[in-house]
């Protein structure tokens, strides 16, 4: 800490610590501090009235948000995204008004009595998994090829070609595999499988930079020299250009589960808001129907730790530590 | 006899990077086949509309141009903000301890492992209870904690190439703190500052996730271009497929024509 003020000065230094106090703080503990507390407070409704009022509200909602789903008039949509507002607002007012939240903490928001939940979870986790490998197997020769090509070419015109997809706008990307994917056209239910093209499609890119990042640097002379002495194919990419590799296929793989695990565009997009087994989706359509904040705070808490812990688990499956990644490497 | 059989993997690998490429640039025939409208849709009997209507529909559009005009402005305060923000927690980071700096990296990178729905979420239910309730402002907020990591990321990168000697050369022979900065850690760090911004800028534009959490019902483009996607199919939204995939097309050209008249040059 007194070396940043050591090194910059005592005006300057203070501007740093000021910025990185603000960043962490305010942009980072604050939120998950408030998250977390959040998901740890019921809200309960006192007066039955009050509990019919918010019902009504609750129906308003509903139906409205049904007419802006059909209404194709931008005017209209318009109009219904004025009362959906209004009665949004007023929902959380009567809320606020006739329902107080609990007086201790408790984890009422965590129960999962139908099982939804950690169905979901685990259905989530195993869709993750499944893409994070079949991306590995696919990016894999492309990241390879492209660090091979950057090494010779002054542009590196096939890393370009990997990233130049990606400047499409993702909604629009993912409607444009909904529109071939979809059985029945657009408006017709979007299946849940056709989810894995467009999750890998999105989830490419964290795959290839990490890997391309890892074996930019790599000497090609000693697959040379390996080859030279006799050594296979399949040998000297076992023992030279996988173990170069690992800390990129390690950050990459985590990079595509966290990602395809977390995202919420991919299935919300491709099942048109109507699939039930996806975690982020759920944690979603809770967010977008109640005011109750708490229920959603709790999905929000277990989808970040389910997340975190197989993210650290992938990483213990690569043989390495998470401090391998970071700019300075782990202690030995 | 490994003559042969590498001849046969480059092949193999060659076929494997076209298939890839074909199915990373998929999408942009896709919606530029589109963008008559309604021609994947066998349920629907106006049949294709034209382009010209559908590009019409797009600019009519209050809600998606209102977007336009949210996501611009939270494109630039975002930028604003992460490129400070990074610089100073790359600067801090460079001056700390190891295990110090480990920690601070951490939280730093924190968000970005987080789900940005949840990132969103959090950054609502916090701030809303702050009292802020503009739409504009808690998509700042959402945002800013994950791009500035981004943004710290490679202001290290471009302070690990720094030539330590420098520095200590110039506190040996006495230089104050502002030398110091000004002519030796400013200069190799200025050509970043652009990247950096722009980087921001488009990672800010294209968030979906962290910014439809926090946003509310006023939303930014992307977000909005996403409740319509799912809400079904509009002309507005073919000829915004349109408009989004020609940019990436032209480019693509660009990338080729010149490869190939480096190629032949060189």
């Amino acid at each position: 800490m007194a070396e940043v003020f050591r090194t910059f000065g005592l005006r300057l230094g203070a501007l740093i610590w000021l910025l990185v106090g603000v960043w962490v703080i305010g942009l980072v503990v604050a939120p998950f501090a408030g998250l977390v507390a959040r998901s740890l407070v019921t809200i309960e409704t006192r007066p039955v009235e009050a509990g019919l009022e918010l019902r009504h509200i609750a129906d308003d909602l509903a139906s409205a948000r049904r007419d802006w789903e059909r209404a194709t008039d931008p005017e209209r949509r318009a109009e219904l995204d004025r009362r959906i507002r209004l009665l949004t607002d007023r929902e959380r007012w009567t809320m606020r008004q006739t329902s107080e939240p609990s007086a201790e903490p408790n984890l009422a928001n965590y129960a999962d009595p139908a099982g939804v939940r950690s169905r979901a979870l685990l259905t989530t986790l195993g869709l993750s998994l499944l893409i994070t490998a079949v991306a590995l197997v696919a990016c894999w020769p492309l990241a390879w090829a492209a660090a091979l090509a950057s090494r010779r070419a002054r542009v590196p015109l096939l890393l370009v070609a990997l990233v130049l997809p990606y400047g499409l706008l993702e909604p629009l990307r993912l409607h444009a595999w909904d529109l071939v994917l979809s059985p029945t056209g657009p408006d017709g239910l979007g299946s849940a499988w056709s989810m894995l093209p467009a999750m890998i499609h999105s989830g490419a890119i964290f795959m290839i930079l990490p890997i391309f990042a890892a074996l930019v640097r790599f000497d090609r002379r000693l697959i040379d020299t390996a080859r030279d002495l006799g050594a296979s194919h399949s040998r000297i990419h076992a023992r030279i250009v996988l173990p170069q590799a690992a800390p990129g296929l390690a950050v990459g793989a985590a990079a595509t589960f966290l990602f395809s695990f977390g995202s919420l565009a991919v299935p919300w997009i491709m099942t048109h808001d109507r699939g039930s087994d996806d975690f982020a989706l759920l944690l979603w359509q809770r967010v977008a129907t109640t005011a109750d904040e708490g229920i959603a705070a709790a999905y929000a808490v277990s989808a970040t730790a389910a997340s975190l812990f197989a993210a650290v688990l992938l990483f213990r499956l690569f043989g390495l530590r998470l401090c391998d990644v970071t700019p300075w490497r782990c202690r030995p | 006899m490994t003559e042969p059989r590498r001849h046969f993997v480059a092949i193999l690998r060659d076929l494997h990077v076209g298939v890839g490429l074909l199915f990373l640039f998929a999408p942009l025939p896709i919606l530029v086949a589109a963008a008559r409208g309604r021609s994947f849709d066998p349920t629907d009997l106006t049949g294709p509309g034209s382009i010209v209507r559908n590009i019409a529909a797009l600019f009519a559009d209050t809600a998606l141009m209102h977007g336009l005009g949210l996501s611009l402005l939270v494109g630039l305060a975002v930028t604003a903000v992460t490129v400070p923000l990074g610089l100073a927690g790359a600067l801090a980071l460079d001056r700390l301890s190891p295990r110090a700096a480990a920690v601070l990296f951490a939280a730093m990178v924190a968000p970005l492992l987080v789900p940005g729905l949840v990132v969103g979420l959090a950054t609502s239910i916090v701030w809303r209870g702050l009292g802020i309730e503009s739409g504009a402002v808690l998509a700042i907020l959402a945002q800013s904690g994950r791009i500035a990591a981004c943004t710290a990321v490679l202001f290290l990168m471009r302070l690990e190439s720094l030539d330590r000697t420098l520095e200590r050369a110039a506190v040996d022979l006495g230089a104050p703190p502002t030398l110091v900065l000004r002519h030796i850690f400013a200069p190799h760090l200025a050509p970043m500052v652009p990247i950096a911004a722009i980087l921001a800028f488009v990672l800010s534009f294209g968030d979906h996730d962290a910014t439809i959490a926090a946003v509310g019902t006023d939303r930014t483009f992307v977000t909005e271009l996403s409740t319509r996607i799912v809400a079904g199919p509009s002309p507005a939204i073919d000829a915004a497929g349109l408009v989004g995939a020609v940019p990436v097309i032209v480019a693509l050209l660009v990338v080729v024509v010149r490869a190939r008249t480096t190629r032949h040059r060189g």
